[in-house]
């Protein structure tokens, strides 16, 4: 009988967390939506909210914990969303084979040149949080 | 069964299996093909084996592009435990805006050499930037909305498929890597690293990768500018 109420109350403070986390992302989300319909600027939606809710996080009005559960759920599942659109994508390219190839050439050669560039500029200029500890001791 | 319960249920079965394969794969495929790739075959092959109108297929599916949005507000998480970025903002700033710039200037060069039509370069130039934010700049630029968005869509792929390749060759600081795949890969690059992150280290990676998607979406439609007017 013990057993069945601390099953119950487990249960119950998993559901709480995962529904608590879930209004607060939504409640962001809605609001970065508002922002944009009252002030429209070329950012979507989601990345204000995205903003709102760290600024919400620093100024300690949010705790981390209420949105970890929900937070994470929806992290480790955000491929699943991009499945439609890749989708999508690949039926809009165009047939042309110069067209594809100037596609591939400015995707695959422009990703490797920012990936590599950018890694190359903060590997210099980005203070290393391993060598300040090394210097402190 | 309707086209759009068989379009909801086939992407999130085509999604978990790519996983479940992924997961079973030797080390050497698992650098090498992101689960998502897996996942866009499987997909494919359920929509054209159905001979599934796109119409359908978009509807059904329309709750988990919707779901995107949360997803993003929820990157707060790993970027709420990346104290450095602020404290080197900066040197990632401008870290970002050369990465950008440089992409930018690859595109124009390409699409120059081999003659590419006006409103498609224009829908090549922003492909740094998420799509929702490419989507405004080729609004702006003469350049064809969905097309932006589907070249920001599958620069994001590529570069979820080469960063763990360069990675193992790499082996830098977290924030460096973070920092390379949100500007170039943004949610795709992003929902990577959170989703295979481990350790502290992977965390504050995803935590700076989520800034960078951020911040180059800003920076890529700046640098557009003098395409827009």
């Amino acid at each position: 009988m013990a057993d069945e109420n601390v099953v119950g109350v487990s249960l119950v403070s998993r559901v709480w967390d995962y529904g608590r986390g879930f209004l607060i992302i939504l409640a962001f989300c809605f609001l970065g939506f508002g922002v944009q319909r009252v002030n429209p600027m070329p950012f979507p939606p989601p990345l204000v909210g995205m903003l709102l809710l760290w600024g919400a996080v620093q100024a300690r009005l949010v705790q981390v914990a209420w949105i970890e559960a929900a937070g994470s759920l929806l992290l480790r599942h955000m491929s699943l969303f991009f499945l439609p659109i890749l989708l999508g994508a690949v039926r809009n390219l165009p047939h042309s084979p110069r067209l594809l190839a100037a596609i591939g050439l400015t995707i695959f050669g422009g990703t490797l040149i920012t990936l590599w560039l950018t890694h190359t500029l903060c590997e210099r200029w980005v203070v290393d949080a391993r060598t300040e500890e090394g210097e402190a001791a | 069964m309707s086209f759009q319960v068989l379009a909801l249920l086939g992407t999130v079965a085509a999604y978990a299996l790519a996983r479940w394969l992924h997961q079973k794969a030797p080390l050497m495929v698992r650098r090498n093909v992101p689960p998502l790739l897996v996942g866009l075959v499987l997909v494919a092959a359920l929509f054209y084996g159905a001979r599934m109108p796109w119409e359908q297929y978009k509807s059904g599916s329309d709750p988990l592009i919707w779901c995107l949005a949360p997803a993003t507000v929820a990157l707060v998480l790993p970027l709420s435990q990346s104290h450095r970025l602020l404290a080197n903002f900066r040197p990632i700033f401008g870290a970002i805006v050369l990465g950008c710039a440089a992409n930018l200037l690859w595109t124009v060069l390409v699409c120059y050499l081999l003659k590419v039509p006006a409103d498609w370069e224009a829908s090549l130039r922003p492909k740094t930037s998420t799509s929702a934010i490419s989507i405004q700049i080729a609004m702006l630029s003469q350049g064809v909305p969905a097309t932006a968005a589907a070249f920001s869509v599958l620069a994001g792929l590529v570069g979820s498929w080469l960063y763990p390749i360069l990675a193992a060759r790499w082996r830098g600081q977290p924030i460096s890597l973070g920092i390379a795949v949100g500007t170039v890969s943004h949610g795709i690059g992003t929902s990577r690293l959170a989703s295979e992150a481990k350790t502290p280290e992977d965390n504050m990676a995803t935590g700076a990768s989520a800034f960078a998607m951020a911040v180059a979406g800003v920076v890529t439609a700046l640098l557009n500018l003098p395409w827009m007017f």
